[in-house]
């Protein structure tokens, strides 16, 4: 029996995710904002990401249907945004220049003697003061926001022009009687012994922003959890919504909510729903040129994860990627989310604009550069900044060593990008967590390396003396019954046990470079430039007496090459 | 293999107790018990169920330690080892407790162990160990659940040192699930977590394609990504947690194709309380396409409407006096016995 088809139209607020599922829970349209589907009559669950809440609809389709879902709760960065156009009131247009500008919205607090804890801004470690800061009242009547206005030009820019790295700092205080909901909320945890009277310390948080031309920044962090209103939630402290604007211009409406998808779905790695109406939001004329990076950043996962490319375009012609198995993309059974996405059309569209974009104003921006080539277009720069979203891309590591793009005359210099590698994992990775963990996790890690290596050497030790024993004993029977006029004899040299004999050969020493460990690992380790930055301070407070831990290690290496 | 960690007492403020991890546990263990067959169960559940404590130590004994990451990763090489020997057919791999964000694995967060060194407790990688697990022919099978958080949060990811395994001659087939997406946190309840409830329900029969016993790691995927949202929202309003699964389609079975089990339909599901007061007799079941799936029936008890026996999903009761409808959803549970139970409820 065929199944009649009919309409669905579901609509609801710009930046609303959409997803649509059958009788048997399987995904059949994914979307933002609009979608008019053809269904086979059945049942249907239309679900909405919207903001902070999902709303869910169950759609009898036995005649055309149209939905309009809601949001029941905006966003924390709804919220904050909505403050835009007061703060740009209170700034006034005179503040306001080209040259970009970063402005801090931070609340709600529960007021203006609370809200003392601002952000700070560093450019390559020196600090940026504010120009302008204020207050401002809550819209929903909680307490007070306070905002700051930087400016990000970089006059102080190195001798080649290459702009600093910025850095937003700003504290954040995990006060028991005011924890947030969390797996660390440590108002249901039992407290351990030796830190049940000790006062929650206030610590830092930090993010890298990227520079961006003439654009506003704007960005919205919560309050500390020991600042806010009684009784309200906030998001978790390392929380931040970054959205641009053009100078003087609140963040654009129509592409607040995508802003938020698109920088959540980048700190995660993974895909967004890049349906037409949201490739539509993405890449207009006008397109913001950040948002589209970060757009072209998720493409180009999508298409990885549907092994599209699996290497870099111009390379993949070459060669194809065949595992043991011989299994390729799954060419039966229900589609996948992913597949569900046109490939070819999402990486013709990127092409495209990448290709439109090549010789305009934003063309030698370093991502952009390593955005064309993801898409296999490479161009003619010299490249002596990374780029801040695209470093972590494992297309764009083969990239540097890509021979067609040293062919069309690109070169990346290794000396920067080298030493700023993990500044920027930390903005795509999105981890804003405490520099001061990083140390102590820094510290505790090498300790308990060490300290496996000295339990080895113990183990060993005790093993090694026990099978001497054993051996010496067995040796002794033996030769109690084979040669009994020898017994009684002095051991010669010949007959020492052998450890005897290695311990007295010296193997060459050598030295434990914690710290070329540390440097070599410090992509693996994960540790922010933040980190790094005290690094010496680390090193200094572990108080590892290195030699002690070389001879150590030398006894260990000798052991186990018997 | 399941771990699973109810409390961390020392884990210096940071990581909270989390008392649905012990019960998910014991339902997990209780529920593979009853519904495998030759199962080997390594279960490292803290503090563990008393069923499984030793009698009350004497004086001089050691209590139970906490097991650490060295002790589950020397589990982990057994397996390996075991199934190196001889391919074995199924690993099935649980964890319930605090989990860190592995970004480069979304689906494999690490797992916060029991016992703890300096500031925090140690990491297992799980995002080290299943992919050379899958590359190697230990087992044909892998299925492997992760209900823990996969937040940035304080702590510093092991570093995995890879192993010089074999190559599998044939793709294996895979199952790889977290409960939620990174940069979320999965939703604890004192009666356990919320994935973990709607993982047990597609384990037990409720995933799958209508009318159909066969059940697809395809349809368990589905049901966990359509029902863990809803249920979070539900559960704790602007709550978000988006399950998150592993696949790599070069190298593993299309999942459609991966056939995890045979299901029952589930027999005599009370829905008198969804009738609304309607004439059981008058009222027609429809199936998720919008066919006749038969009509509602008496229950053995006076008074009760029962639904015929149906495979679970989605369904529709339509009167035929006044043309009624009514979405429901008939669906397995896991008791915290391990029995399975199956009830209809409205959508």
């Amino acid at each position: 029996m065929t199944r009649s088809f009919h309409n669905l139209q579901v609509a609801g607020p710009s930046g609303a995710v959409f997803r649509v599922t059958d009788g048997a829970s399987r995904c059949v349209a994914t979307g933002m904002h609009r979608l008019a589907l053809q269904l086979p009559q059945g049942i249907y669950t239309v679900s909405a990401l919207l903001g902070r809440s999902i709303e869910t609809r169950e759609v009898l389709l036995d005649e055309p249907q149209s939905i309009e879902l809601q949001s029941s709760r905006p966003s924390f960065g709804d919220h904050a945004f909505a403050l835009a156009p007061e703060v740009l009131a209170a700034i006034g247009p005179q503040a306001l220049r080209p040259g970009g500008q970063l402005i801090a919205l931070r609340g709600p607090w529960r007021d203006e003697e609370a809200a003392a804890d601002r952000v700070k801004l560093g450019r390559d470690g020196v600090a940026v003061p504010a120009l302008r800061e204020g207050f401002l009242a809550d819209p929903n009547g909680r307490g007070v926001w306070s905002w700051q206005l930087f400016e990000l030009a970089s006059q102080a820019a190195s001798p080649s022009g290459a702009p600093g790295v910025l850095s937003v700092i700003r504290s954040v205080c995990d006060a028991p009687e005011r924890a947030l909901q969390g797996p660390f909320s440590p108002e249901r945890a039992s407290p351990a012994p030796d830190t049940a009277a000790r006062p929650a310390l206030p610590s830092n948080v930090s993010h890298v922003l990227p520079q961006w031309g003439d654009w506003t920044v704007w960005a919205a962090y919560p309050a500390t959890a020991c600042g806010t209103p009684e009784g309200l939630e906030l998001p978790h402290a390392y929380y931040v919504r970054l959205r641009l604007s053009l100078a003087g211009a609140a963040p654009p409406i129509a592409l607040q909510s995508l802003h938020d998808q698109v920088f959540t779905a980048l700190a995660a790695r993974t895909g967004l729903p890049l349906s037409k109406p949201a490739l539509d939001l993405l890449l207009p004329d006008e397109a913001d040129p950040l948002l589209a990076v970060a757009a072209a950043h998720l493409a180009s996962i999508t298409l990885g994860a549907l092994g599209r490319l699996k290497r870099l375009p111009h390379d993949a012609a070459t060669s194809m990627s065949v595992l043991p198995g011989g299994s390729g993309l799954p060419t039966s059974g229900a589609p996948t989310e992913l597949q569900m996405i046109d490939a070819d059309a999402l990486q013709q569209r990127f092409h495209a604009w990448l290709t439109q974009q090549g010789n305009g104003p934003l063309a030698a921006i370093p991502d952009m550069v390593a955005a064309r080539f993801l898409f296999g277009i490479p161009t003619p720069a010299h490249i002596r900044t990374p780029p801040v979203l695209l470093r972590s891309l494992d297309g764009l590591i083969a990239a540097m060593e890509s021979p067609k793009a040293r062919a069309a005359g690109t070169s990346c210099d290794e000396s920067v990008w080298g030493a700023r590698m993990q500044i920027s994992d930390a903005f795509a990775f999105v981890q804003w967590n405490p520099d001061l963990d990083y140390e102590k996790e820094l510290l505790s890690s090498v300790r308990h390396s060490l300290e496996s290596v000295q339990a080895s050497v113990q183990f060993i030790e005790k093993a090694k003396a026990k099978a001497e024993q054993q051996k010496a004993a067995e040796k002794g029977r033996l030769k109690a019954h084979s040669q009994p006029s020898r017994a009684t004899r002095s051991g010669s040299s010949a007959e020492l046990p052998d450890n005897i004999t290695v311990m007295s050969a010296q193997p060459k020493a050598f030295s434990l470079d914690v710290e070329a460990f540390i440097k070599s690992n410090v992509a693996s380790l994960r540790i922010p430039a933040s980190a790094m930055a005290h690094f010496g301070t680390v090193l200094n407070s572990l108080a590892i007496d290195q030699d002690a831990i070389a001879n150590t290690l030398q006894q260990l290496t000798g052991r186990l090459k018997e | 293999m399941i771990v699973s960690v109810a409390d961390y007492p020392r884990s210096n403020r940071l990581l909270r107790a989390l008392p649905g991890a012990a019960r998910d546990s014991l339902r997990m263990h209780k529920w593979l018990e009853s519904s495998a067959k030759n199962v080997t169960i390594k279960d490292f559940s803290w503090p563990p169920a008393p069923s499984a404590l030793p009698a009350a130590p004497t004086a001089g004994e050691a209590e139970v330690e906490p097991w650490n990451r060295l002790n589950i990763e020397a589990t982990m090489q057994q397996l390996l080892a075991s199934g190196l020997h001889k391919t074995r057919e199924r690993l099935f791999f649980y964890a319930s407790a605090h989990g860190l964000s592995a970004p480069a694995s979304p689906a494999m967060p690490a797992v916060y162990c029991a016992s703890h060194w300096s500031t925090l407790p140690d990491l297992f990688l799980a995002s080290g160990w299943v992919p050379q697990f899958t590359a190697a022919p230990a087992y044909d099978e892998y299925l492997c659940f992760f209900d823990c958080c996969n937040e940035w949060q304080p702590g510093t990811l092991p570093v995995f040192q890879p192993l010089n395994l074999p190559p599998r001659p044939a793709p294996p087939r895979v199952l790889v699930v977290a409960a939620c997406k990174p940069g979320q946190q999965a939703l604890d309840t004192p009666t356990g977590g919320v994935f973990t409830d709607v993982l047990l329900e597609a384990l037990s029969g409720s995933a799958g394609t209508p009318g159909t016993p066969q059940v697809t790691a395809a349809d368990v995927v589905a049901y966990l990504k359509e029902n863990v949202p809803i249920r979070a929202d539900q559960v704790k309003p602007g709550h978000v947690q988006t399950p998150v699964e592993w696949l790599d389609p070069n190298a593993h079975v299309d999942p459609s194709q991966f056939v995890l089990f045979e299901r029952k339909p589930v027999i005599d599901a009370n829905v008198t309380a969804l009738l609304a007061g309607r004439d059981p007799a008058q009222v027609d079941v429809l199936d998720a396409e919008l066919e006749s799936a038969g009509t509602v029936q008496l229950g053995a008890s006076a008074g009760t409407a029962v639904l015929p026996s149906l495979f679970a999903g989605k369904y529709v009761l339509r009167s035929k006096a006044d043309g009624w409808k009514q979405a429901i959803r008939l669906k397995t549970a896991v008791a915290i016995d391990g029995s399975v139970v199956g009830r209809a409820e409205a959508l």
